[in-house]
């Protein structure tokens, strides 16, 4: 009797964490595509107990990568010195050519103003750990709430896009990267201006599926944020084309991209602190939308 | 009691380490120590009950250390310690060839009921395939590593009962000035 009485026990037990499991899943996935997905108060101090012990395995692991990344880094300094010279004196030249075309054009002050309005303020951060299953990319970032920082917001490097924030607690955030099997982007070809959608594939490469008829893709053509899919501002790089494949079906077809950002040594990233509707408002400017920044001016004292 | 949540809070203090580790090491290659102790667990901890339980909070420590759904590896690490409990009883997993072998098998299993459960649950956008070339590695990986972890689960649960039984429950001997 009483192994009956335990053994129906052990069965309640399993049943009900196993609907637990189930109803938390169907929240979960209702919450991410809804775009808020703020931790649980039984969740969030879990995230924010990692950070300082990821980042006390991480000092000694780093200090000695940063040692000698830094020495190898000075093998061929003066070459590289010389060549970075050379490239600078050009880049001055465009950028001096650029600027006069823009003062005759009478653009550069609207732009300035522009910049000053919608500049997208960013936080640095650094990352402390990665996703402990091996079928799922993901980071953890050091800042959260606290910080400003919220689900949906877009996390960039100085390289390009790394992911966007999925999940926050009060100091620490979720990050889901490029590469995850989840993720879904629209993309274009910044050359052709094909469109297409860019899909993490779990591994160290990402797809890009674009429309066969008229997609104009070769390899290494550079691939950036469409920014119509509402969650990525627009250009934003998120990689190089490496191979395109020959077959596909007649409508679409595939190519390889080698993501801008190297995500086995990526660090520290920015997080982009605004979201969605903003980042439209921002780069629907681009689009040439000038009498509508007119009349701002005009209204503005 | 104790011994549980001891048990929990080192789950909890490894699944953080693997997390900084993982940083350096290519993912794949990182044995899946969630799977592991899962399995430790369920060849060792007596009670059935408390098995499930601290395979249930370890899943839900993974979800939150990945970008997994909450919920989804707390649903498979209970399947993983019920298959785990049910193999032990029928087969010989004492030894390190065939604890190794079923926790690879284990691991390539897990690994397809993760694809499916995230395929069923992301059906707007598409799931990439799970590739054996990642797989392999992995799975072979988490089952070399299999008999270390479960022979350090049964050391440190032996170590436990011998602190416990070493120490009296109460302490009766009667105070120096009455002896």
């Amino acid at each position: 009797m009483a192994e009956f009485h335990s053994r129906a026990r052990l069965t309640l037990l399993v049943v009900a964490l196993v609907g637990v499991a189930t109803v938390s899943m169907v929240v979960d996935r209702r919450a991410f595509r809804d775009g808020e997905r703020d931790l649980p108060v039984w969740a969030g101090p879990l995230l924010d107990a990692a950070v300082p012990i990821q980042k006390a395995v991480s000092w000694p692991i780093d200090s000695m990568r940063n040692a000698w990344s830094n020495y190898l880094a000075l093998v061929g300094v003066r070459a590289e010195n010389v060549q970075l010279r050379s490239e600078k004196a050009w880049l001055e030249e465009q950028n001096l050519q650029l600027r006069e075309a823009l003062v005759a054009g009478g653009r550069l002050e609207r732009i300035a103003a522009m910049r000053e309005a919608f500049e997208v303020p960013m936080l640095p951060t650094e990352l402390v750990g990665r996703d402990v299953s091996p079928w799922f990319q993901s980071v953890l970032l050091d800042r959260g709430r606290a910080d400003g920082v919220r689900s949906g917001m877009p996390v960039i490097s100085d390289d390009g896009l790394v992911g966007l924030v999925v999940a926050t607690s009060h100091t620490a955030a979720k990050t889901k990267l490029l590469l995850d099997r989840q993720t879904a982007i629209d993309g274009t070809v910044q050359r052709s201006r094909a469109r297409g959608i860019v899909r993490g594939q779990g591994s160290d490469e990402l797809q890009f599926e674009f429309v066969a008829r008229g997609g104009d893709v070769q390899v290494g053509d550079l691939v950036i944020t469409s920014g119509l899919g509402g969650v990525y501002p627009k250009g934003l790089l998120i990689g190089e084309v490496t191979r395109v494949s020959e077959l596909g079906s007649k409508l679409l077809r595939t190519a390889v991209l080698s993501p801008a950002v190297d995500f086995g040594r990526l660090e520290q990233a920015f997080v982009m602190l605004r979201r969605g509707p903003v980042m439209e408002l921002l780069y629907s400017i681009e689009t040439g939308d000038e009498d509508r920044v007119a009349a701002n001016e005009e209204q503005s004292p | 009691m104790k011994h549980g949540l001891v048990l929990l809070l080192i789950g909890t203090v490894v699944l953080m380490i693997e997390g900084a580790i993982a940083r350096v090491v290519p993912v794949r290659f990182v044995p899946d120590l969630g799977l592991l102790l899962v399995v430790a667990f369920a060849l060792s901890v007596r009670n059935p009950g408390t098995g499930v339980l601290l395979s249930a909070y370890l899943g839900f420590v993974t979800d939150v250390f990945s970008g997994a759904l909450l919920g989804q590896h707390v649903l498979l690490y209970i399947v993983m310690f019920g298959v785990s409990r049910f193999s032990g009883s029928r087969l010989n997993l004492r030894g390190p060839l065939p604890q190794s072998l079923f926790v690879a098998v284990l691991a390539v299993f897990q690994s397809g009921a993760l694809w499916a459960l995230t395929a069923f649950f992301v059906v707007s956008s598409g799931v990439g395939l799970v590739h054996p070339t990642d797989v392999l590695p992995y799975a072979l990986i988490t089952g070399l590593v299999a008999p270390f972890v479960s022979e350090g689960v049964v050391r440190l649960m032996a170590r436990m009962d011998d602190d416990e039984g070493s120490k009296p429950l109460m302490d009766l001997t009667p105070p120096q000035f009455l002896a």
